[in-house]
């Protein structure tokens, strides 16, 4: 429908309601159209204006005597404004008469005298008693309040005291935000007695179960615990051993408090290599395969693929460990690197975690 | 603007003594001109009809606050402009049926002209306008608004169909709306 057609078909139905001869149904499609359309809607407007300014232009002329007319018997008259006046001073008159009569009753009610007989006449002297000079007052003799008074306030303080203790225990909770769960790996594979400690709470540990940054995993005699980090990376946590685990900036921390702990680490970002602490040593890792055995008082590093850097915490001394070596940190010993034994050397101290 | 009626402050002290007749003079000088501001605002004649006499009411009642020596119409005016505004607001919460909408839509244009100004511009427009017209236009225009005569009547008289005349009629409100705008450019105020 073009613009015309549809001025059109408005000014049918604006003709139409304007001679009365739309039904309600249609007057109400005119209605939608007119809220729809805002230039119909001041079409509508300038179109019923137009035809209500011709009606007052032609206006006949008995208007005016049907308006005075109306207004005859609109208008207050003189009379109608008497009989108003007349009705409001009565009213007027009647509640101050009603209040008159209201002040005499309470003015009866008043007792004249201190005589509690009424009809009996008082005496003249008896009224000049009240002229009387007032004794003072005897001052009222403090008491103890009663030991119930006492106990319930005993029991209003500590409710109280009780109360504002809640209050504080109850907001710091709600004022920790919950520890934020950052995922390290996934416990794998674990043999004997492993525990993992979360919040300082031991949780039950099954395989397959996420680790989470900031866990501690502990493990017990003829016990280890293998663990995948999503980058690739497989680290084994030999027997009697307890590392956690940890991230700082992307960079993989794994802090092993005594044990053994041996790994596959595959290429680190650049910038975040993995970094096995000890208490006296760190070795910073980007890709290789290693063996760290921590006991009190040493750290050894074996290296069977890549390479490891070992730093001494206590000087600050460091050594490159390569493929086939490997490094001890102890206290008196000089840091430096020793040729790898082969796994079946009889010399070799510990066992391969899982054997 | 409008002529002011002849001694008008003498009329209105009148009035203010309780001359019931002083007071007709007012309402048959000023009806007209009243019920022509209220029409732009109202295409219900019953209802402006109302507004009027509600605001000659008021005067009435309220003239001894007037001050004589100021025009009386536009204070009459600004009385059936109040009327006008508060019967939109009064209705707005009050629409039914659809012609509550339409008459509704009309009066709440009385909120943007509380003075009545724009209601009279368009009612001197008009006057122009129609002196543009044929004088059977004008005719035509006069035997339907002046003397109520129905379409049947009209279509007697012309010797046309109903429906014919009927556009016809509409056409010359088209003719007169556009003519009307044209006058009032370009503030534009239709």
């Amino acid at each position: 429908m073009n613009t015309e057609e549809k001025y059109q078909n408005f000014d049918l139905q604006v003709m139409n309601w304007l001679e009365g001869e739309l039904s309600e149904d249609e007057k109400m499609s005119l209605v939608k159209i007119i809220q729809t359309d805002k230039d119909l809607e001041q079409r509508f407007l300038a179109v019923t204006s137009v035809d209500s300014l011709l009606k007052a232009e032609f206006a006949p002329k008995r208007k005016s005597s049907e308006l005075l007319a109306r207004l005859e018997m609109s208008l207050p008259s003189e009379a109608q404004k008497k009989q108003t006046q007349k009705f409001i001073l009565d009213r007027i008159n009647k509640i101050e008469e009603r209040n008159e009569k209201e002040a005499q009753r309470k003015r009866k009610r008043k007792p004249t005298s201190t005589s509690t007989f009424k009809n009996i006449p008082v005496p003249r002297r008896t009224q000049t008693v009240t002229k009387i000079k007032k004794l003072p007052q005897q001052k009222k003799k403090r008491t103890a309040p009663p030991i119930a008074f006492w106990i319930t306030l005993a029991a209003c303080v500590a409710i109280g005291f009780w109360g504002y203790d809640f209050y504080l225990h109850n907001s710091k909770i709600q004022l920790q935000p919950k520890p934020l769960l950052v995922e390290f790996g996934n416990l794998q594979k674990i043999s004997g007695n492993v525990s993992i400690i979360r919040n300082q709470h031991e949780i039950a540990k099954t395989e397959n179960m996420t680790i989470y940054v900031g866990d501690t995993m502990v493990t017990g005699e003829k016990s280890f615990g293998n663990i995948t980090i999503p980058d690739g990376s497989e680290i084994n946590v030999g027997l009697k051993s307890k590392v956690s685990f940890n991230n700082d900036n992307g960079s993989k921390q794994i802090v092993i408090i005594n044990g053994l702990v041996s790994g596959k680490i595959a290429k680190q970002l650049p910038g975040k290599p993995m970094i096995f602490t000890t208490p006296n040593a760190q070795a910073i890792v980007l890709g290789t395969s290693l063996e760290i055995n921590n006991n009190d008082k040493s750290t050894k590093l074996s290296v069977t693929e890549g390479k490891v850097r070992l730093v001494r915490l206590s000087d600050g001394k460091s050594i490159i460990v390569t493929s086939g070596y490997n490094a001890t940190v102890q206290e008196g010993k000089t840091l430096k690197l020793e040729e790898l034994m082969a796994p079946d050397d009889p010399r070799r101290k510990y066992r391969q975690p899982g054997n | 603007m409008y002529e002011n009626l002849k001694n008008e402050a003498g009329i209105i002290l009148n009035v203010q003594d309780g001359d019931r007749e002083a007071f007709t003079e007012l309402v048959l000088f000023y009806q007209t001109k009243l019920r022509s501001v209220l029409s732009f605002y109202c295409s219900s004649q019953d209802m402006v009809e109302e507004f009027v006499q509600d605001s000659f009411v008021q005067a009435f009642v309220s003239i001894k606050t007037f001050d004589p020596e100021q025009p009386f119409f536009p204070w009459l005016k600004t009385i059936a402009m109040n009327k006008l505004r508060k019967a939109a607001r009064y209705r707005e919460v009050r629409l039914r049926k659809a012609d509550d909408y339409l008459y509704h839509l009309q009066i709440s244009r009385s909120e943007e002209d509380p003075n009545g100004e724009i209601s009279e511009a368009n009612g001197l427009a008009l006057k122009n306008c129609l002196a543009k017209l044929d004088s059977h236009q004008v005719e035509l225009l006069k035997n339907r608004y002046m003397n109520e005569k129905s379409l049947d009547d009209l279509a007697e008289v012309y010797g046309k169909k109903v429906g014919a005349l009927k556009v016809q009629i509409h056409r010359l409100r088209l003719i007169l709306k556009d003519c009307i705008k044209q006058q009032l450019e370009p503030d534009v105020l239709t």
